[in-house]
């Protein structure tokens, strides 16, 4: 049994893979035929019914055959996809899904009795016509004999003996035949053989008395089937057999029923989930994890007394350390990247429930999937990504009559885009829907009490964007099964800051709106400049850093409220770090962060060096600091804050 | 030392199959691949002795890939063993896939955690296998041709197609009698079956069809899904007739074809002309037709139980009295030949 349960996760990890990838093909399927997509479920659920079946959770197992049996019918051209066959394989493999999530947990798939799905699924394979193939195959012979009774359930009216089919059977002995009674009595033999002669004529006595003409008729009860029976009475000098099922619903019987041709040659997939990964324990990953950080860390350290005592000797030796720690670094960053995917996937099938639960046309376009983000950055993307595409569909995608009536497609479009910006992930999510009501926002902040009406009035559009992201707003008129779960989009920027990314909304009215989620594609170990202001150290991400200027005092331009400066034809804002740091006299340095296209600068006053540092996060109890992603610990033990550039710009 | 090279697309099954045959120190898995592609490349290079083959798997699927070693003929060709689940869809591939040269088939672990024997057989079936001589026998076709007076019955389940490869093998092609070959098997996969015994067996072997004569010096294999009757007939010249006869009855003993059928129907058909032989398997059929047989005057012989993966059926026809002999497998073929020319005396004088 121990073996058994070893199997267990392999069998889960595989079936997710699985059962994603038929999901996501079925989801493909309804945008049209391809082929492709049938030939890669077809061999998903043929996988997922071949593990299960080894692993002997036969409910599982009987569920995929059934779903097989469809595909095999759409792959061989004999059936085609409907609107509503996609339904009832998206709610079976909805079943699959709880299955494989009880199989997780221990358990072996009985609690969820698919019975309804099943005879749904075998309804369904008739009527596109498969037919009896299916049946033989039901009732086949049971490998073992001790299998499970339930295994053999297609044979008609099996135990009612009594309701046996019936056929009228004449038999013709062929005229020249010297012996016809014999040749009669040798069909009769073989007849009861297979079955009960209900009544015969002429009778068997009669026949024995030689009053036989060449013609027999009689009706048997057998399940032995039509061509059996009619073997069975043909034999040496028989002219002819006429063989006609009595009762109306008696089955045909069709050993050779129709088969299909194996559908040609699967395509050659363009897919490269081929799995050449030993599947290792997320916690042991972060473990190595804190043990490579905590080498960063000592090397910083043994750096800088090496530095200190001037200890020539050591430079090689610490140069070779050094790379060692880097090499291993950036294989450690390597193994916890995960493409997108891993949760971009189920979204087609969030989009697609939430758009036919709103009656809504909807077009998901999704990109860059493959782009990697670090393991722990992606389990707290899942959600949010998830509220937005659905606020997306729900709030943003108007109806298709309302579309229709603003010269718009019926049709909605949802895009979601994912690449890399330098070291940062970006996340889009466009829709071309009505866009943010910035009147209705603003009605719902004053009533909400969050804003004055006099301060609404005066609110710029973003401003007023602003105010979505509060703690207990929501827009939705009413609240709904798919959004507007009490969660509003503060919950949604919580989450995306604690990853230290940041989210951004461009809305346009009537055009629809523009989430941008900016994210670091890993939070541990980054590059950063180490810079000094008023004696104290300062770390500011170096994938963050444009140039460095030098900064003449009074050079600046008073705007507003704010400071700027003209750099090489260039208005940026300047950020005195004077409340966190304190007020320093030299700042002659000037350091030009950006923020994709935004720039802003920095006025420092020493810059030491450029280094790779731990980031760790802020204690719970200091909460999220904005500007400050988070604190280093340098070589030489002091304790140096991370300039947050994403929430600075 | 057998090299072993598993193909399949799922590292689940993989997995299975590997940890089912390193449990035998004459097993050695020189490699795994996940496709056909990868597989050819491997048994180009690793030259390993036999390959287990799945036959659904993306870039290039078994049936391609046994295609693509009949092209190229590699110097060492390997034992291919296909591992085919239980669908229609497979049976058919698999038959394809012994004409096309794969040595021998069977289906994927199924149920690990109850069915020990699953991992024994799939070992049993991988050293036999690399036993066997790859070059395909011909057949002499048998003098005394025409509708069988003697029949020979043989009765196999689970375990028993190995047995089967050796008992059809030494089987004389002259042997004057007909041979019904009943083994259980899932609907489908006999077709696969009957291709392979005829590469091996000294008659031709082929599957039952309904209306099929049994005839001297040919073997049928029983169509799974339905059972083999065998119904009588007389013919012109007064020449007994054995007819073949798909029937649809339920399954017996919880399978169909079962042996019991066909030992039964046959008795009424040829009497004491029959040698039936009862080999490895599970569960209780063959026990009562064997019995029929006996008091119809025929033959009931069982293969010794050192020689049976399972002796369930045996046992079936111990427990009904019904047996003559026992013997050890590599006997059987001579003393069903002596019967049988016995038999054939007797007719004559």
């Amino acid at each position: 049994m121990s073996e058994f349960e070893a199997y267990r996760g392999l069998f889960v990890a595989e079936s997710r893979e699985n059962h994603e990838n038929m999901v996501n093909n079925l989801l493909s399927l309804e945008k049209g035929t391809d082929q492709n997509a049938i030939d890669e479920i077809f061999r998903s659920i043929h996988t997922l019914k071949g593990a299960s079946a080894s692993m002997g959770f036969a409910d599982m197992e009987r569920l995929c055959h059934a779903m097989e049996d469809i595909f095999q019918l759409i792959r061989s051209g004999s059936a085609s996809m409907s609107q509503e066959l996609g339904n009832l394989l998206l709610a079976c493999s909805d079943l699959l899904e709880q299955m494989i999530d009880d199989v997780e947990g221990g358990g072996d798939t009985s609690s969820l009795n698919p019975d309804e799905q099943v005879s749904t699924l075998k309804q369904w394979f008739t009527d596109l016509g498969g037919g009896n193939t299916a049946q033989d195959q039901k009732s086949a012979a049971a490998h073992v004999p001790a299998a499970p009774a339930a295994e053999t359930p297609a044979a008609p009216a099996a135990e009612e003996s009594t309701d046996l089919p019936a056929y009228d059977i004449h038999i013709t002995v062929a005229s020249e035949c010297l012996m016809k009674d014999v040749r009669a009595m040798i069909a009769i033999g073989n007849l009861e053989a297979l079955g009960t002669i209900v009544s015969i004529n002429p009778s068997k006595e009669a026949i024995d008395e030689g009053k036989f003409d060449g013609g027999l008729d009689l009706r048997i009860a057998s399940e032995a089937g039509e061509e059996a029976l009619k073997t069975a009475a043909l034999g040496t000098e028989i002219a002819g057999v006429d063989i006609k099922p009595v009762v109306k619903q008696v089955k045909k019987a069709a050993p050779d029923g129709e088969k299909k041709p194996a559908g040609g040659a699967p395509a050659a997939a363009d897919k490269n989930r081929e799995i050449k990964n030993l599947r290792v324990d997320i916690t042991q990953l972060d473990h190595i994890m804190n043990l490579v950080e905590d080498l960063v860390i000592n090397r910083g350290r043994l750096k800088q007394i090496a530095e200190q005592h001037h200890i020539k000797e050591m430079d090689e030796a610490i140069a070779m350390v050094d790379r060692s720690v880097s090499d291993l670094q950036n294989l450690m960053m390597n193994i916890r990247m995960i493409p997108l995917n891993h949760i971009f996937n189920r979204l087609p099938r969030v989009v697609r429930d939430v758009a036919q639960y709103d009656s809504k046309e909807v077009e998901f376009i999704m990109e860059g999937g493959e782009t990697e983000l670090d393991r722990s950055v992606m389990d707290g993307l899942n959600d949010p990504l998830l509220h937005l595409i659905r606020n997306a569909v729900n709030h943003g995608i108007e109806s298709p009559e309302t579309r229709e009536t603003a010269g718009k497609a019926r049709k909605g479009l949802v895009r979601l885009n994912a690449h890399r910006d330098r070291d940062n992930v970006i996340i889009e999510l466009i829709d071309d829907g009505a866009g943010i009501n910035i009147e209705k926002v603003k009605r719902k902040g004053v009533e909400k009490g969050l804003v004055t009406q006099e301060t609404a009035d005066t609110m710029t559009t973003d401003q007023a964007v602003e105010l979505l992201f509060q703690p207990g707003f929501s827009t939705a008129d009413k609240i709904t099964d798919i959004s507007g779960r009490g969660v509003g989009l503060d919950v949604v920027r919580r989450s995306i800051e604690a990853l230290k990314g940041t989210i951004r909304v461009e809305t346009t009215p009537g055009k629809g709106s523009r989430f941008e989620l900016l994210l670091p594609p890993t939070m541990a170990i980054v590059d950063v400049m180490i810079v000094r202001i008023n004696g104290r150290r300062l770390a500011i991400p170096i994938s963050s850093i444009v140039e460095v200027a030098n900064f003449k005092r009074d050079a600046t331009h008073q705007i507003g409220k704010g400071e700027a400066i003209l750099l090489r034809d260039e208005v940026l804002q300047i950020f005195w770090l004077n409340d966190m740091i304190g007020v320093s006299k030299i700042c002659d340095i000037l350091i030009v962060v950006q923020y994709q296209k935004r720039k802003c600068c920095v006025p420092v006053d020493i810059v030491e060096g450029k280094q790779e540092v731990v980031v760790k996060p802020l204690s719970r109890f200091i909460g999220n600091t904005r500007g400050v992603s988070g604190v280093t610990i340098l070589g030489d033990g002091d304790v140096v804050p991370v300039l947050d550039v994403n929430t600075m710009v | 030392m057998v090299k072993l090279l598993i193909v399949d697309d799922s590292v689940f099954m993989r997995t299975v199959i590997r940890d089912m045959v390193t449990k035998d120190p004459s097993i050695e898995v020189v490699g795994t691949a996940s496709n056909g592609v990868d597989a050819l490349e491997k048994i180009l290079s690793l030259e390993p002795d036999l390959v287990t083959l799945d036959i659904e798997m993306p870039k290039m699927t078994g049936i391609q890939l046994l295609e693509e070693l009949q092209k190229q003929r590699p110097r060492h060709r390997p034992k291919i063993l296909m591992l085919s689940s239980l669908t229609s869809k497979d049976a058919e591939m698999t038959a394809q896939a012994i004409h096309l040269g794969a040595d021998d088939f069977m289906l994927k672990p199924k149920d690990i955690p109850h069915v020990r024997e699953i991992g024994d057989e799939l070992v049993s079936k991988i050293k036999h296998l690399v036993t066997l001589k790859s070059a395909p026998v011909t057949h002499t076709l048998s003098s005394k041709q025409g509708p069988a007076e003697r029949v020979v019955l043989i009765g196999s389940s689970a375990g028993g197609p190995p047995m089967l490869d050796t008992l059809l093998a030494e089987i004389p092609a002259d042997l004057p009698a007909g041979v019904i070959v009943t083994q259980h098997m899932p609907t489908g996969f006999t077709a696969a079956l009957a291709e392979r015994f005829n590469r091996i067996a000294s008659m031709p072997v082929k599957e039952t069809e309904n209306g099929d004569t049994v005839e001297t010096g040919k073997i049928l294999l029983s169509k799974a899904g339905v059972h083999t009757i065998v119904s009588g007939d007389i013919g012109t010249n007064n020449t007994r007739i054995g007819r073949i006869i798909h029937s649809n009855t339920p399954p017996l003993h919880a399978v169909r074809p079962a042996v019991d059928k066909t030992f039964e129907s046959a008795a009424h058909v040829y009497g004491k002309n029959i040698v039936s032989v009862i080999l490895s398997g599970m569960g209780n059929d063959a026990g009562a037709g064997a019995h029929t047989i006996k008091e119809a005057g025929g033959t009931s012989l069982l293969c010794d139980e050192k020689d049976c993966l399972v002796y369930g059926m045996a046992r079936s026809a111990i427990q009904k009295n019904a047996v003559d002999k026992v013997l050890p497998l590599n006997k059987l073929a001579r003393e069903i030949e002596r019967l049988i020319r016995q038999m054939e005396e007797d007719t004559h004088v």
